[in-house]
């Protein structure tokens, strides 16, 4: 079975095909011509891509690369409906950094909250979105992208804890599950009681309203609580007050001397009614919710880094730290601002994650350590 | 030997191993005995699209299997062959794809793909919608409701 490859010019209709069938059929059993399909041929002018079904757009799609695809996505309903597919998105944040950044975001779960598309277009924007500025910084509770200025002074970027998400917002921990939760503190970060669940005020505060209908009926639920917490909170004030008489004259006493009255104290009462150790803890509710705000500090560990802007052209870099020698290089003309990453195990800012991709250093750095720990080996060998 | 029929009443007679390219061919050839009779009718697949995949098909016949790849996808067709067999006009790349996706051949679906991810990198919405004729269905504040969200595009 031959084919003929010398391409011939034969414009082909389908209404003509009777004619056109029987040259071919009498020239099938002998061999295959080539034809080349001319534009002339009706309907294909007409012909949309949107008539090509689902799957092979899906199919297709994988082949564009991001900006492509959105800009094919701003054509019509059924483009833009597909250009949504989450795999696709999905696929191009495991390639990005190296995958680093995907691990990043999987460790925080933020697939839950955001689509893949909204996580890949945020990372990619550079544009701080309060201020407009260029900034590496990626905010992980609201998925927005941030300037440093703005973080620290905007109450866009406010982290509460749990405790004051549920009692100040009047929500419940199910209430919580729908948006994204952070958690301060590292293992073996002895400094913490632990971790921290965090939440960003913004997003809390919308929830609650959408839960409370508004912000008034919110408020005066919240009102309402506040005066029974502290109408009870008082009540065992009383109660701790009157167990210690030394108190009432709001002298503090010295530990020693508080032992002993609450010694004397459990001896002369009666075993039934419980003692009040300790003063009662002013409820949550009662607290000014300025007080309890997780500072600048916490606010940084919900922040990824992912590179450098110069500030003259706004062209982005990638923070540099090899991971093997401890080596943090400096990029030509790299901002002020930016040079506490030099140190990205600077204390004061122990958890931002820095991003590298240096492959080509780190793959020295670890071929030297290798070659190190061979020659000491080899050492010893010799010496043995 | 084996005999198919395409949908315009074309006989064409191919090798079974430029069929065995086809997925559904080779399901087929397997199952239905007698199958060097009698034609296998193809119904979904034009007399000169057929001749294109045949084309294809045995051109590409001896080919290793190639692996699959992970990750994103990259539209670059390497082939010159292939490239200058793709140099037709969209009515039949899109009758093409159809007929790749129909008969199961994996290579060919995704070398007309390629193809028209190539037609579409680095156009404008505008020449997207003139080049592919596809109606702009979208309300005004929805165009500008996507062009918001969309903004992050316009930077790179």
């Amino acid at each position: 079975m031959s084919i003929n490859s010398s391409m011939q010019v034969t414009p082909i209709r389908p209404n003509q095909t009777e004619t056109y069938c029987s040259q071919l059929i009498s020239s099938s059993s002998s061999s295959i011509h080539s034809y080349s399909l001319s534009s002339s041929s009706i309907s294909s002018s007409q012909k949309s891509l949107t008539s090509l079904s689902t799957d092979i757009l899906l199919h297709l799609i994988e082949y564009l690369p991001p900006t492509a695809l959105v800009k094919l996505s701003m054509t019509c309903r059924k483009l833009y409906q597909l250009s949504q597919d989450e795999l696709y998105w999905k696929r191009h944040i495991q390639k990005m950094k190296d995958g680093l950044l995907y691990q990043i975001l999987l460790k925080h779960e933020l697939h839950r909250n955001f689509s893949w598309r909204q996580l890949y277009s945020s990372v990619v924007s550079s544009h701080c979105a309060n201020c407009g500025c260029s900034t590496p910084y990626l905010f992980l509770l609201t998925n927005t992208k941030v300037c440093r200025n703005c973080l620290e002074t905007s109450d866009d970027y406010l982290i509460i804890t749990k405790s004051i998400a549920i009692s100040q917002f009047l929500l419940t921990e199910k209430d919580l599950s729908t948006i994204p939760k952070g958690i301060i503190g590292q293992k073996g970060d002895r400094s913490f009681m632990g971790y921290i669940q965090v939440y960003a005020a913004k997003s809390v505060n919308k929830i609650s309203i959408e839960k409370w209908g508004s912000k008034e009926k919110r408020d005066r639920e919240l009102e309402k609580r506040k005066r029974k917490a502290l109408h009870h909170w008082k009540q065992r004030m009383d109660t701790y007050i009157s167990f210690h008489p030394s108190l009432r004259s709001k002298k503090r006493v010295i530990d020693t001397q508080k032992k002993k009255l609450h010694l004397s104290s459990t001896t002369t009462t009666t075993s039934k009614i419980k003692v009040p150790k300790r003063p009662p803890t002013m409820p949550i509710i009662l607290k000014d919710i300025k007080d309890t705000i997780i500072d600048n500090y916490d606010r940084f560990s919900m922040v990824i880094n992912l590179g450098f802007v110069e500030k003259d052209t706004g062209r982005f870099f990638e923070p540099i730290q090899c991971g093997f020698c401890d080596e943090t290089k400096k990029i030509t003309s790299m901002s002020e601002e930016d040079s506490i990453f030099e140190k990205p195990c600077n204390i004061k800012y122990p958890t931002i994650y820095t991003i590298h991709s240096l492959k080509d250093h780190i793959t020295k750095c670890h071929i030297d350590l290798c070659e190190k720990i061979t020659n000491v080996r080899i050492n010893i060998i010799q010496n043995c | 030997m084996v005999k198919l029929t395409s949908s315009d009443g074309q006989e064409f007679t191919i090798s079974k191993e430029v069929a065995y390219q086809s997925v559904l061919l080779k399901n087929m050839i397997e199952d239905v005995l007698d199958s060097e009779e009698n034609p296998i009718p193809l119904p979904n697949v034009s007399g000169p699209i057929l001749v294109k995949v045949i084309e294809y098909a045995t051109h590409h016949k001896d080919d290793p299997v190639k692996p699959p790849v992970e990750g994103p996808r990259t539209s670059e067709i390497v082939d010159e062959w292939d490239k200058e067999f793709m140099n037709i006009d969209q009515g039949s790349l899109y009758e093409l794809i159809l007929a790749a996706n129909y008969l199961d051949i994996k290579d060919l679906l995704d070398l007309g793909c390629k193809t028209v991810a190539n037609m579409i990198k680095g156009k404008k919405v505008e020449e997207l919608r003139k080049l592919f004729n596809i109606q702009n269905d979208f309300t005004p504040e929805e165009e500008e409701q996507i062009k918001k969200e969309n903004a992050w595009c316009e930077e790179h």
